[in-house]
């Protein structure tokens, strides 16, 4: 794996005017911005995609028949590119926090626990991000990717309107009363530590299940 | 040893049907027309694409249970595949360190400053021909067993041909035991550089023989349509209608130059044979 990652890390090198520019803006708008913890997010959301930028830069000039020659399996390749995705995620995600609860003491802002809280909130998206995009650049290659994503989003974000929707309605069927502000009520009242945890169990279900879809794609690919 | 045993691969409009073996220390030229099945053939020994029928092994080890050591001894160029453009020469180097034990980066960083590959630009900023010698330099600094090479040559005029095909010649030199195959539209290449030349059609092995004898005792009889109904045919594989009459391929030159002294008899490069072979006639 060792190769694939020297690989990814060069591409990753590629970006360095990006990465610049994108530690640049972050450290504005830490002294900037009212909520440093907003750089975090930031950091975390460019760097979480750089493995799926990777996976572009592969399939150019029909790349992939050539990487698939080097004496790695195709289990390999998935597995390294959620590690790199990972790495640089995760990478974003200590250097950004360190920037942040710098800031949080120069500005003698509070450090407490819903600034932790939200602090390791920042941790799903690192791995829902390749979670989503590795498998579809690998199905539908770098260029038609970027169409599957667009009717992705659009299909989430119309769930969301539906969601919202329904929260404000109250639907009578029979014996059955469906209160959805009520249900909604009943969440609020979750505690965090729960909520958190039920969002980490559903994060690492989707991670694995995104890396388990990814082979099963790539294993029926001819290059 | 690599042993080609009733490979069958299907797409819409194209059959791969091939049992061949490429015997060690031996290269090998594969040539054929666009589409013949020669890239189909070098990717089903890669494992890039699936089949349903037939057996691929390596020294007797199927490829398809190849793991990492085994890929190891399996070096390659892609006709129009490789790293992405926007690294260097350093990079590829630092790369392949990275991947293969056997990769000797100080030998590939020497042969690339010997072909004047400049090794801190972009593969990107390279002319076809520089391209062309990056890949195949970077194939020869790894110790392999089996070198799969689908149209190393294409681009390059004809001192960098020479160069590249010298530096496969050596490469062959260092381990007789290697297993080379490569493809190429050229047939001058595959009649300096091979021992054994295939001729792939429709996706079928139509025809092979040694490049020497080839060279030695295969010629083109040219015919007028009496001689041609006169001549006798067993030693003609195939031959083509002309103006003139007919064109044959033989493979017994001295037979029909002993025994039809007035005959006009040519030598003939594998291009031309091919033409006849897929062209013309079988007897």
């Amino acid at each position: 794996m060792k190769g694939l990652l020297v690989k990814d890390l060069r591409i990753a090198a590629e970006q360095k005017t990006l990465l610049a520019l994108m530690l640049f803006c972050a450290l504005i708008c830490l002294f900037t911005m009212r909520d440093p913890t907003f750089v975090i997010g930031y950091m975390c959301l460019i760097c979480a995609t750089l493995g799926s930028t990777t996976c572009a830069y592969d399939e150019m000039n029909k790349g992939m028949s050539f990487i698939m020659t080097l004496p790695y399996s195709r289990k390999v390749y998935v597995f390294e590119k959620y590690l790199f995705s990972l790495m640089m995620g995760l990478g974003a995600w200590v250097l950004s926090t360190i920037l942040a609860t710098a800031c949080m003491f120069i500005l003698k802002k509070p450090i407490g626990a819903e600034y932790f809280s939200t602090v390791f909130m920042f941790l799903s998206p690192i791995f829902l991000i390749p979670g989503v995009m590795i498998p579809i650049i690998l199905k539908f290659g770098h260029a038609r990717s970027r169409i599957a994503l667009f009717i992705i989003v659009g299909i989430v974000l119309a769930l969301g309107g539906i969601l919202s929707l329904v929260g404000s309605v109250n639907i009578g069927m029979g014996n059955y009363f469906f209160d959805a502000g009520e249900v909604y009520g009943m969440i609020r009242v979750i505690p965090a530590g729960y909520i958190a945890a039920i969002i980490t169990v559903i994060t690492i279900i989707f991670f694995v299940a995104s890396m388990l879809l990814s082979l099963a794609l790539i294993k029926k690919k001819e290059y | 040893m690599i042993k080609i045993d009733g490979l069958k691969k299907e797409y819409s409009d194209f059959k791969l049907d091939i049992s061949v073996e490429f015997e060690n220390g031996t290269i090998n030229g594969i040539v054929g027309t666009n589409g013949a099945g020669k890239s189909t053939l070098f990717k089903a020994i890669l494992g890039l694409i699936s089949y349903k029928e037939g057996v691929i092994t390596i020294n007797d080890k199927n490829v398809r249970d190849f793991k990492y050591d085994d890929k190891e001894r399996i070096g390659c160029v892609m006709t129009d595949s490789f790293f992405s453009e926007t690294f260097s020469i350093k990079d590829i180097a630092a790369i392949m360190k990275a991947t293969y034990k056997s990769f000797n980066r100080d030998a590939f960083i020497k042969k690339c400053e010997e072909h004047k590959l400049p090794l801190n630009k972009k593969i990107r900023d390279f002319s076809n021909g520089m391209k062309a010698k990056a890949k195949v330099l970077c194939a020869l600094s790894i110790d392999t067993d089996v070198l799969i090479l689908d149209e190393p040559t294409v681009g390059l005029d004809i001192i960098a041909r020479d160069e590249i095909l010298s530096e496969i010649r050596d490469y062959m030199e260092e381990n007789e035991n290697r297993i080379v195959l490569i493809s190429s539209h050229i047939s001058s290449d595959i009649e300096k550089l091979c021992d054994t030349t295939y001729m792939i059609n429709d996706g079928k092995i139509v025809f092979h023989d040694d490049t020497d004898r080839l060279l030695s005792d295969y010629a083109a009889l040219k015919v007028d349509e009496d001689s041609f109904e006169k001549l006798d045919k067993s030693h003609i594989m195939a031959y083509k209608k002309e103006k003139y009459g007919y064109e044959c391929l033989t493979d017994e030159k001295e037979y029909y130059s002993e025994n039809y002294p007035s005959m006009v008899i040519e030598k003939m490069t594998v291009d031309e044979m091919m033409m006849i072979i897929i062209k013309g006639e079988k007897v």
